[in-house]
């Protein structure tokens, strides 16, 4: 082949590539557009939970949805070990709080109605503390009786967090189905409509 | 031939790190929903830089603050034990005597889902009193305002800003 040929394969190469390279990019965020709009239409609180989703990304949450959720182990507030795969084949619902996250406290009687209504389906509530290391697990334990929790309170570490995705808001919550696949997540609090919704979801996931 | 199977490479190279670049990008966002959710940015210390006292006598300065757009923190005084105060710790230095800090009373909030629930919170600007006497001479005053803030929805982790102004003591 001559020396010109190779220059016109070279260019029209580059050029091919150069096609691939928009469209990948257009497709893409395309793709997240149509995203936006899903999360905009949600039955309830349509503009605030946009505005959640929003948040969120911005904060560098990744969209962990139809990923496996990340393996952990940490202690209860009463020091037992406790891992996420001791909840294989169960609905789990991964809830990031904290003692002085007000939000976090209001949504708490639902998650208690919640867990009482869908644990017999295989359905379990995480709670995982957000506050700081020094906290006392003792202060914890008595803030999740004075709540009436029902569900266990695992006190936290950065390695979760980051895990997760940093989890810079609280309430934050990771919905993960039967299979051990996120399907749903919520940064900031949420009507008790959507938790159960996202509920529904995980139970559905994976089958029984 | 060795100069153009290079060139090829290296064309082949540059295009797939710019997709690559492409694809880490971040996309934009509608709404510009940016600045919620950085602790650090939800109170700024707005002034005063330097203040004129007179020494030796009790003063008082006043610090002003601002709570971003959109969020509140607690006040000094929060209507629940587990909320987090806002609090100004100061650096002692010698000849310049804090003696008391004022906080103002808190505004009552009521969060968007309990609205039987109220809060006490700073939003928009709020200042606090903070009372002094100092040695004659020119002293730096340094602090920090710890704050926990939260939006109508969710909350961010407490944090801590600094603060410092230069007290002249005449």
């Amino acid at each position: 082949m001559k020396r010109n040929q190779w220059v016109i394969v070279v260019v029209l190469a580059a050029f091919a590539l150069m096609v691939w390279s928009g469209y990948a990019n257009y497709k893409r965020r395309k793709q997240y557009a149509q995203r936006q709009v899903q999360g905009a239409v949600a039955p309830e609180n349509a503009n605030n939970q946009s505005v959640q989703q929003d948040v969120a990304a911005d904060e560098g949450l990744p969209d962990l949805r139809g990923k496996r959720a990340p393996e952990f182990s940490l202690r209860t507030v009463e020091g037992k070990k406790l891992s996420l795969s001791d909840y294989k084949g169960k609905a789990v619902l991964i809830n990031f709080w904290a003692t002085w996250c007000a939000p976090c406290k209001i949504e708490m009687p639902w998650l208690v109605a919640l867990r009482s209504q869908y644990a017999p389906q295989g359905f379990e509530i995480l709670g995982v503390s957000e506050d700081d290391a020094d906290t006392p697990r003792s202060k914890l334990a008595k803030f999740g009786q004075e709540q009436g929790l029902n569900y266990p309170l695992l006190v936290g570490d950065d390695a979760i967090s980051r895990k997760y995705g940093g989890v810079e808001f609280l309430p934050t919550s990771y919905f993960v189905g039967r299979d051990g696949k996120i399907v749903a997540e919520t940064a900031g609090l949420v009507s008790k409509d959507e938790v159960e919704a996202s509920i529904k979801k995980a139970l559905a996931a994976g089958g029984k | 031939m060795l100069r153009l199977t290079a060139v090829l490479v290296g064309g082949l190279v540059c295009l797939a790190t710019s997709a690559q670049v492409l694809k880490d990008q971040p996309l934009p966002l509608p709404g510009g929903a940016n600045q919620q959710g950085d602790a650090a940015a939800a109170v700024q210390f707005l002034y005063p830089e330097t203040v004129n006292i007179p020494a030796r006598r009790a003063a008082q300065i006043d610090l002003h603050f601002r709570v971003a757009d959109g969020l509140h923190i607690n006040s000094h005084a929060p209507t629940d034990k587990y909320l987090i105060p806002a609090r100004l710790a100061v650096v002692e230095v010698q000849g310049l005597n804090i003696t008391a800090v004022d906080f103002p009373p808190g505004t009552e909030y009521a969060p968007q889902f309990a609205v039987k629930e109220k809060l006490s919170v700073y939003t928009g600007e709020f200042v606090l009193h903070a009372h002094l006497k100092a040695q004659p001479g020119e002293h730096l005053l340094e602090g920090a305002l710890r704050y926990q803030a939260c939006d109508a929805n969710s909350c961010m982790p407490p944090h801590s800003i600094p603060i410092s102004v230069t007290v002249v003591a005449q």
